[in-house]
């Protein structure tokens, strides 16, 4: 390849002057003449009928706009992949706190909530069910959803679902078969079987979900939503209220963090229905308490593995099975539940496989997608399996994971060829860094260290798409017209620098149109770590497209052929005879028109297909587009009297393909092994009796900068294995990174006390009980 | 488990409950304001407990009465050799004047361990001490160096010990009409030593789910400890003595042994709950824990 003059350089971010000044526009920041203000009520209640919903004395509050109960909203089911969710609850019953009953615009924010006050509703209580395990028995106590198999299919429905006919609320099945694992359990020289449980965890954006929505005068329902999928926001409002697809636009600013949080269009349909009803925009933007309640938590799970391994550390069988607590409505869950065990099915090289994961229906509150969709999770359990497995066979860990990784072109659990992999190369840094570590004389004292490894894989899905479009100007200035949001993770400055590269230009001499599904191409949307490896393909070609344009308008006044010109600095020249060239401007008139044509737009899309999978088996050719890796080690102190747990320093390395931008790649790393930190020791969406109860930030503790290492404490590492097929040889980065540190600080805890947790958080509570080998008196309960 | 209203759970409200703001001048202002609105007010100062209370609807007071607009309470003064800390001073300013840092360093450490800069620039110590959290960080220290809170209400002034001045979780001897104006602390003896220490509940600057402090006074040979104050919080309704651990101590010439036998007694005293930031069995143990280290420290300290 060329000498690269932009990519893979650690250039400012695009937008970081207007984010820092405050000029850049966020779902909040916008004025709309008009603007009414929404809320929310919703049930306080896991599951209950209502028995009258009265909402006479809200109506008539003076300021109030409009009042919508379920008698309101269509019919219509919002849930992605099973339509088992509707705008507000459509039959009278809830199936967990935060579910929808009704909603109000006013004029102000207090009229709204004193309305909210006035909305008399009467419930019945009923039974729930709470715990995953008693819900996914064939004959539970109750089931959440009895008319499950007559519900429609999602309204994405980009994947399949297939409940278990055996366990009523056993919505979304998945299975691996590789080899038969009981000949492979009579072959193992060691057995090492064990059960880890993941609590759930709240994504904790700094901006809350937020949507204004009104209806132009030509009729278009129009929503600024703050979701990672503004595409799919325009398919449900479409699917939701019956307007065709063209009579809705969706625009996105500026996002606030994301994390998978925003994408369940939950507050989009409210907002919709509030502005279609009232003729006036409104905006509804939830509070942090409400991203807790009516947003959804990553779904907690219980996985239960077995693994099978030989004397030499050959692991040779693994049985997996996990369950995940959905909650009362799927959503984009099904899915989850299909990736955590494929991902668990690469990495390692297992002879003999078993997998099987569910997801289960409870009237626990709600869940939602959490950076990594399935894969922290598995990795919680078989990271730690590894480090049990090497301590029993007197093995490095290091070595153990070194001697079953999976090596390129060879077929994981899943039959899928493994692609380029730099896994090796995370392992000797991690190695590295390992042997650095001086082991701390002060054994004696209260603080113990010790040292832990975990690594991942983080796959970005197969069958999704990016378009994007380049127009060139008749002043040379590149325009990248894309749809792929911008939520923190910098996509915006790596495709700059990409169609900067593809045309010789500067920074500058790029901008980008984005935000917006009237005006910019599709885009699937900011999941599965595929934004830049699907929007940086399609702006390759949609680049190539566009130059070739420029090369054939140029060719006839160079007096060369098309494929001999190329294009730098704002000129097209012929190749090797570079004082032949001319100025972009000279393509085109004094007017702007190019000499011939209407303008200059490439096009380009990128589409890796959808390969089947068997259902019974999951083996599939291709299961996913590619995965990315990474290896984490920790340095942990644990105070012996306390139970706490610090970080006292950490490395990383990761196979990201291509660092298009590193300094991004190091801040996404960086960020995501921090939020990894947070659900290592301390956070955990505690819910009582269904109801979530330490939904502020006074109880639900994210790590601050005093709590996790910085600087040379913190060392990343960035490991390039290109990606044959992803531009310019890249990879996503985005949720690989959050998955590896819990597990490397269970580890260090074990190597540090010797104590095994197995149930997250770390909290010094849970450690000091492990090391005292007793549980603590629990009452009397406040 | 924190009981969540059942209303407040289906509505998430974005905005503080309606009040009317009300601001006073002097103390007397203050006095006959909350007199008047008796049952309907609460008087802000810092504001940093009071406005979380409000914003999840723990309480809704139709009024607020501004304290920080009187002007004479922001003070620290020394006396004696003791000091008068007006109620309106912030945490920051204990943490940081040179007088609180030279008389009384340890409870400008105790100031320096709440919350964060930006909590303690604007939360007093009144506040802290009216709120009467049982795990506010000041008043096991304050309790421990016996310290005095001066009361005013429309009927005149009085002057109790901090240690009577909580009455239960949020309750304290206040009366309808009065405000906390001032904490006075005499000087330590010389041979007196004095350690608060913490456990946040979760990341560095939570809330204590124990904190202990320990007050001990030596003879001058600094053999034998001639006063013990043991002071809990946060494992008890109030700010709690651990007297039967004080007891223990009391006179007693110092060895591991004995200090392992105070611990053990201060944690057999305190009277936790379980709650999200800990277990009632973690608690007792912590306090197990801290006092020994505490008792540790103190004696550790140069005189």
């Amino acid at each position: 390849m060329e000498q690269l003059k932009v990519v893979g350089k650690s250039l400012p971010r695009v937008d970081a002057i207007d984010k820092v000044t405050g000029k850049a526009k966020f779902g909040t920041d916008f004025k709309i003449p008009g603007l009414l203000h929404a809320k929310v009520l919703r049930s306080p209640y896991p599951h209950a009928r209502i028995i009258s919903l009265d909402t006479s004395k809200a109506e008539k509050l003076p300021g109030v706009r409009v009042v919508i109960g379920p008698k309101d909203v269509p019919k219509v089911p919002i849930g992605a992949l099973i339509g088992d969710e509707w705008v507000l609850c459509h039959d009278s019953v809830v199936r967990c706190v935060g579910d929808p009953v009704a909603a109000v615009a006013a004029d102000t924010i207090d009229i709204a909530e004193e309305a909210l006050g006035l909305i008399e509703v009467q419930y019945e209580e009923l039974p729930a069910i709470l715990d995953v395990e008693e819900a996914a028995e064939p004959q539970p106590r109750v089931v959440v959803h009895p008319d499950m198999h007559n519900y429609q299919k999602g309204y994405r429905g980009h994947v399949a679902v297939h409940p278990d006919p055996e366990r009523p609320n056993v919505c979304q099945t998945y299975h691996v078969r590789k080899g038969n694992v009981d000949k492979g359990f009579e072959q193992a020289d060691l057995i090492v079987e064990n059960r880890y449980t993941m609590p759930p965890m709240q994504h904790c954006t700094l901006e809350g979900i937020v949507v204004d929505a009104w209806v132009e005068s030509d009729g278009v329902l129009t929503a600024r939503s703050s979701s990672h999928l503004p595409w799919a926001v325009k398919a449900l409002l479409a699917h939701v209220f019956s307007l065709s697809p063209s009579k809705v636009r969706v625009l996105s600013a500026y996002i606030g963090g994301c994390f998978g949080h925003k994408g369940e269009g939950r507050a989009e349909v409210i907002a919709a229905a509030l502005a279609l009803k009232s003729g006036r925009p409104v905006k509804l933007h939830f509070t942090m308490q409400e991203g807790f309640v009516g947003g959804g938590s990553r779904p907690p799970v219980i996985t239960y593995i077995k693994d099978g391994v030989k004397k030499d550390g050959t692991l040779i069988a693994r049985e997996m099975k996990m369950i995940f607590s959905l909650g009362a409505h799927s959503h984009h869950g099904p899915h989850i539940v299909k990736r955590g065990p494929t991902g668990a099915a690469g990495v390692y090289r297992v002879t003999n496989m078993k997998f099987d994961s569910w997801g289960v229906y409870t009237n626990e509150p709600f869940t939602c997608p959490l950076r990594g969709f399935g894969t922290p999770e598995a990795r919680w359990a078989v990271e730690q399996q590894m480090d049990i497995i090497a301590e029993k066979l007197g093995m490095d860990p290091v070595e153990l994971r070194r001697k079953n990784l999976l090596v390129e072109g060879e077929p994981d659990g899943t039959g899928m060829s493994t692609r380029p992999i730099g896994m090796g190369q995370c392992l000797d840094k991690l190695a590295e860094w390992l042997a650095s570590c001086k082991k701390t004389v002060d054994e004696a004292g209260l603080w113990r260290t010790g040292r832990g490894i975990a690594i991942s894989n983080k796959s970005t899905m197969l069958g999704t798409t990016s378009v994007v479009k380049v127009k060139v100007w008749e002043d040379g200035t590149i325009e990248v017209r894309h749809s792929a949001p911008e939520l923190g993770q910098g996509i915006n400055t790596t495709l700059t620098q990409i169609a900067a590269e593809e045309f010789g230009v500067p920074m500058n001499c790029v901008r980008r149109v984005s935000g917006d599904t009237a005006f910019c191409p599709f885009d699937t949307g900011a999941v599965s770590s595929r934004g830049l490896i699907h929007n940086g393909n399609a702006l390759l070609a949609a680049c190539r497209d566009a130059k070739q344009q420029l090369f054939r308008l140029a060719a006839p006044k160079l007096g060369a052929a098309p494929e001999d010109l190329a294009t730098a600095d704002g000129k097209i020249y012929v190749k090797g005879v570079e004082e032949k060239s001319l100025s972009i401007s000279d393509l085109f008139t004094p007017s702007g028109l190019p000499l011939q044509g209407a303008e200059v737009l490439g096009v380009g899309s990128f589409t890796p297909p959808l390969l089947p999978e068997d259902h019974e088996t999951g083996q599939s050719e291709r299961v996913v587009f590619t995965y990315s890796y990474i290896g984490t080690a920790v340095e942990v102190a644990v105070n012996v009297e306390t139970g706490e747990v610090k970080v006292l320093r950490m490395a990383s390395a990761s196979d990201v393909g291509k660092a298009i931008n590193p300094k991004v790649v190091e801040q996404q790393i960086e960020g995501g092994l921090l939020m990894g930190l947070g659900s290592g020791i301390y956070e955990e969406v505690v819910v009582d009796k269904g109801i979530p109860v330490n939904i502020d930030f006074a109880d639900y503790r994210v790590p601050r900068t005093l709590d996790v290492p910085t600087g040379k404490d913190n060392e990343t590492t960035i490991v390039e294995v290109a990606e044959p097929e992803g531009p310019l040889g890249a990879k996503g980065v985005g949720e690989l990174t959050i998955g590896v540190t819990a597990p490397a600080i269970a580890n260090a805890v074990y190597d540090a006390v010797g104590v095994r947790i197995r149930d997250l958080p770390l909290s010094k509570e849970r450690v000091l009980m492990e090391i005292k080998k007793q549980a603590f008196d629990l009452s009397p309960k406040h | 488990m924190r009981e969540i209203d059942l209303g407040y759970l289906s509505t998430l409200p974005t905005r503080l409950p309606k009040f009317e703001y009300l601001e006073a001048k002097t103390v007397d202002e203050a006095c006959s304001l909350l007199s008047q609105y008796e049952g309907k007010v609460k008087p802000i100062a810092g504001g940093t407990d009071l406005l979380v209370l409000m914003r999840n609807q723990a309480i809704r007071p139709q009024y607020i009465i501004n304290l920080k607009t009187i002007h004479d309470l922001d003070y620290i003064h020394c006396d004696d050799g003791g000091l008068e800390i007006g109620a309106l001073t912030t945490l920051d300013d204990i943490e940081n004047s040179s007088l609180s840092r030279e008389k009384l360093p340890m409870l400008a450490h105790t100031a320096h361990l709440i919350g964060t800069p930006q909590i303690r620039n604007v939360a007093t110590i009144g506040g802290n001490l009216c709120n009467a959290a049982p795990s506010a960080d000041t008043a096991p220290l304050l309790i421990g160096l016996g310290a005095k809170v001066k009361i005013k209400g429309l009927k005149g002034e009085r002057v109790i010990t901090l240690e009577d001045f909580f009455t239960g979780p949020g309750q304290s001897v206040l009366q309808n009409d009065e405000i906390l104006t001032e904490i006075q602390v005499s000087k330590p003896s010389p041979h007196t030593r004095a350690v608060y220490l913490k456990l946040p509940a979760r990341t560095a600057i939570d809330i204590a789910v124990v904190g202990v402090a320990a007050v001990l006074t030596l003879d001058p040979g600094g053999r034998d400890i001639v006063d013990a104050r043991i002071v809990l919080g946060a494992v008890a309704p109030t700010p709690m003595r651990a007297r039967n651990a004080e007891d223990t101590i009391r006179g007693k010439a110092i060895e591991d042994e004995l200090i392992a036998n105070v611990a053990q007694a201060a944690a057999e005293e305190a009277k936790p709950i379980s709650d999200i930031r800990g277990s009632a069995g973690y608690r007792k143990e912590m306090v197990k824990i801290l006092t020994n280290r505490a008792i540790r420290q103190a004696l550790s300290m140069p005189a």
